[in-house]
């Protein structure tokens, strides 16, 4: 692979057929397109860094995937630590109520999925946004199958609970109102 | 998977989340792309990526797979653990001298841009964002020992504005002015850390405010009306752009003292023609960009005028456009921006070298230039541009300048991207850190331990060695060359006992890596020895390089010198 021996234009032709589906599994796990934007821009360069130690070019798609993964977990880290003064803009005004059906339950997966663990969003997204077995997320990630078996059962269980606390507040809230 | 745990999936759940993660953008921003391969051409890779595929495609090769290839493997393992021995054992022994380097000055950049406070490290990590609801901040400054941050805060539910005073992660403080009417942008903070300065009164007829850092009481400057405060270098001045007290527009100076008046060093029809004033290093001048006619701004040009009074000093022409004041490098060299374009001005001649931030980082004209503490970095923020719906988002980049005060580009444009919003009101502010008390010195302390790892050639004598590497823990009192050293070198042998070294280095700590290369050589039996490296930062070390320079018998002298990276 040109790429791996420094040829820079090989390498950006590499990462232009790489980088939507990367920009898309970055975006799925982050949930806001800034930041995905900066998670991909920074595994774009770490790709660059670290290419000379991809021995299997067939390994590239997986590769690559690992290093976003890891891009993301930083990055979903620093949202964390912007949390309490991006809050401020975060839009809460429970105006879910007046949704029916379909974009009910796509809020409803949006605030559950934004409530789980960085690891836990990003198998869920190699799960059923990339269709990846246990087997291929395994190897994407680097942890052994059984580890990633039990994190996407985890991962399930998290989402499924915040689910349904999100339902008891709403039905708490219009018992309310 | 068991039957129990098959019977256990909540298919609904899945279904919903595969139709829900369907959803959403699937291509991502070309400019994402096309910055991060703009970056990568302007990046080192690093060099032990490649040699640990071609180390572990050495070893592969090797691996003993008969019996005499196993003995002759096991011999080189022995060697090259005696050889790393005798080498770490030497180093071990080593007391270096003190040898003088820069302290580490620079710490994070504060920019301001579309009423928010974007904090970053100049690497583009680390970002944070001061903002609060009802709020526009703006124009960040940073107090000498860089732990506080002043403010300016327009206030969108009464209109009022105040200073305030903020740690770095955005705590309030205090509030240290206000709130009033209006403050004028444009705030400064005595080099002393004892005065902040500001502009307020009314739009246009601004009166110059200090607030006491002791007492936090603010006292008007008095006799004159003005903005855009700028305080010499000893602190006991401050330059601003208004009217004195006969109301003769222009660029004044004047003491702190109650009774101080201040003193006109260039009148000019419209204050508003003139640019925000930067003193040299020396206190001796103060660098505007005003008209030289005095009236028609086609005719505005860098003016170096003379604190005490004198001639003033036209020397570089810049014409109307310009919308960046210039900033003064340590060196004294003045940096301007006009057009699109950058020069880096002589004070004394005049003589203006090309150097071109703007054309380095795209089309766009820089709004905000700031030097970093110790000289060597510039940071450049440049708006983003609208053709239509089709925007750019605006950028952050820094450079790095030579001693002579050339600026290249060494960083590339940060991973910071900020909205095409309100172009008014952007600045940056580089965080200085406090010098430490401690003298600054080259390595105190080293300890080794080695990895054999190595590939003899040539006869069974082993002339040569590839591939050999040493890992060592360095403490220095120099925080930014402390950390782990790992050398991967060739040794060439000589029939005397003598060898020749080479290799590659890197030493790794928290905030980046120094990445080079060394060669030298050794007496025989391993006494005198001369080798000499030159590393290039990354991480937080970008734009640096480090020359290294081992000599002696043992206790060996190390020096070693951090400087600006040099393209």
């Amino acid at each position: 692979m040109a790429a791996r021996q420094g040829d820079r234009e090989a390498f950006a032709a590499l990462v232009r057929s790489a980088s939507d589906r990367l920009y898309a599994i970055a975006y799925r796990i982050l949930r806001d397109p800034d930041r995905a934007a900066d998670a991909l821009q920074r595994a774009l360069i770490a790709i660059w860094d670290d290419l000379p130690g991809l021995r299997d070019p067939d390994r590239f798609e997986a590769w690559a995937t690992r290093l976003l993964v890891r891009t993301c977990y930083r990055e979903a880290a620093s949202e964390r630590r912007q949390a309490r003064v991006r809050s401020l803009h975060v839009v809460g005004s429970g105006h879910e109520f007046d949704m029916t059906g379909l974009i009910a339950e796509r809020d409803r997966l949006e605030r559950g999925f934004r409530r789980l663990s960085p690891d836990h969003r990003a198998i869920l997204v190699l799960r059923f946004y990339l269709d990846a077995s246990v087997h291929e997320i395994a190897r994407t990630l680097g942890i052994p199958e059984g580890t990633a078996e039990s994190r996407l059962h985890y991962a399930l269980r998290s989402l499924r609970a915040e689910l349904e606390a999100d339902t008891r507040a709403a039905t708490a809230r219009e018992a309310v109102s | 998977m068991s039957a129990g745990r098959r019977f256990g999936r909540d298919l609904e759940l899945e279904a919903s989340l595969t139709a829900w993660l369907a959803e959403g953008p699937e291509m991502a921003p070309a400019t994402v792309v096309d910055d991060a391969i703009e970056a990568v051409d302007r990046r080192p890779r690093r060099p032990w990526s490649g040699l640990r595929v071609r180390s572990r495609d050495a070893w592969d090769r090797t691996r003993p797979g008969e019996p005499a290839r196993r003995l002759a493997w096991a011999a080189m393992i022995a060697a090259v653990l005696l050889l790393a021995g005798a080498w770490a054992a030497l180093v071990l022994s080593s007391r270096p001298s003190p040898a003088p380097l820069p302290a580490r000055m620079n710490g994070l950049l504060a920019v301001a841009v579309g009423g928010e406070i974007v904090i970053v490290d100049p690497n583009g990590h680390r970002i944070e964002v001061l903002q609060a609801a009802g709020e526009e901040r703006s124009d960040p400054v940073w107090s000498t020992d860089g732990a506080y941050l002043a403010i300016r805060v327009h206030d969108l539910a009464d209109g009022s504005y105040r200073v305030d005073l903020l740690a770095p992660d955005g705590t309030l403080e205090r509030t240290v002015l206000g709130p009033v009417d209006w403050i004028a942008p444009g705030l400064a903070w005595s080099p002393d850390g004892r005065w902040l300065a500001a502009a307020t009164g009314i739009p246009g007829a601004e009166s110059i405010v200090l607030v006491s850092t002791d007492t936090w009481e603010p006292r008007p400057l008095s006799g004159a009306t003005g903005t855009r405060p700028a305080f010499a270098p000893a602190g006991d001045l401050i330059a601003f752009v208004g009217q004195d007290g006969s109301g003769t527009p222009g660029l004044l100076v004047s003491g702190l003292d109650p009774g101080a008046r201040p003193r006109q060093l260039l009148e000019r029809l419209d204050p508003g023609s003139i640019s925000s004033p930067a003193w040299t290093p020396d206190g001796t001048t103060v660098m505007v960009i005003a008209p030289v006619d005095g009236v028609d701004v086609a005719t505005r040009a860098l003016l170096s005028v003379p604190a005490a009074g004198g001639p003033t000093l036209t020397l570089h022409e810049v014409g109307p456009d310009v919308t960046v004041a210039p900033i003064v490098l340590p060196s004294g060299r003045i940096v301007v921006v006009a057009n699109r374009a950058a020069a880096i001005v002589d004070p004394q001649t005049g003589e203006a070298t090309p150097a071109d931030p703007a054309a380095a980082a795209g089309s766009a004209e820089p709004r905000a230039l700031a030097t970093s503490p110790d000289g060597r970095r510039i940071g450049v923020l440049l708006p983003g541009t609208c053709d239509g719906s089709d925007c750019q988002p605006g950028r952050l980049m820094t450079l790095g300048t030579a001693p002579d005060g050339t600026v290249h580009r060494v960083t590339g444009s940060l991973p910071v991207r900020l909205t095409p919003s309100d172009p008014d009101g952007w600045s940056i502010a580089w965080q200085p850190l406090a010098r430490p008390d401690r003298p600054v010195a080259a390595t105190d302390a080293q300890s080794c331990a080695t990895q054999a790892a190595g590939t003899p050639t040539g006869p069974a004598d082993r002339e040569r060695w590839d591939g050999v590497v040493i890992s060592c823990s360095t403490q220095a009192s120099d925080p930014r060359v402390s950390g782990t050293f790992k050398l991967t070198m060739s040794i060439q042998m000589a029939p005397d006992g003598s060898a020749s070294l080479s290799g590659t280095s890197e030493l790794t700590n928290p905030d980046g890596t120094w990445i080079g290369e060394f060669s030298g050589t050794v007496a025989p039996g391993y006494t005198d020895h001369d080798v000499r490296a030159s590393l290039v930062g990354t991480g937080a070390y970008a734009g640096l390089r480090a020359r290294l320079h081992i000599t002696g018998i043992g206790p060996f002298t190390s020096e070693i010198v951090i400087e600006p990276a040099v393209e």
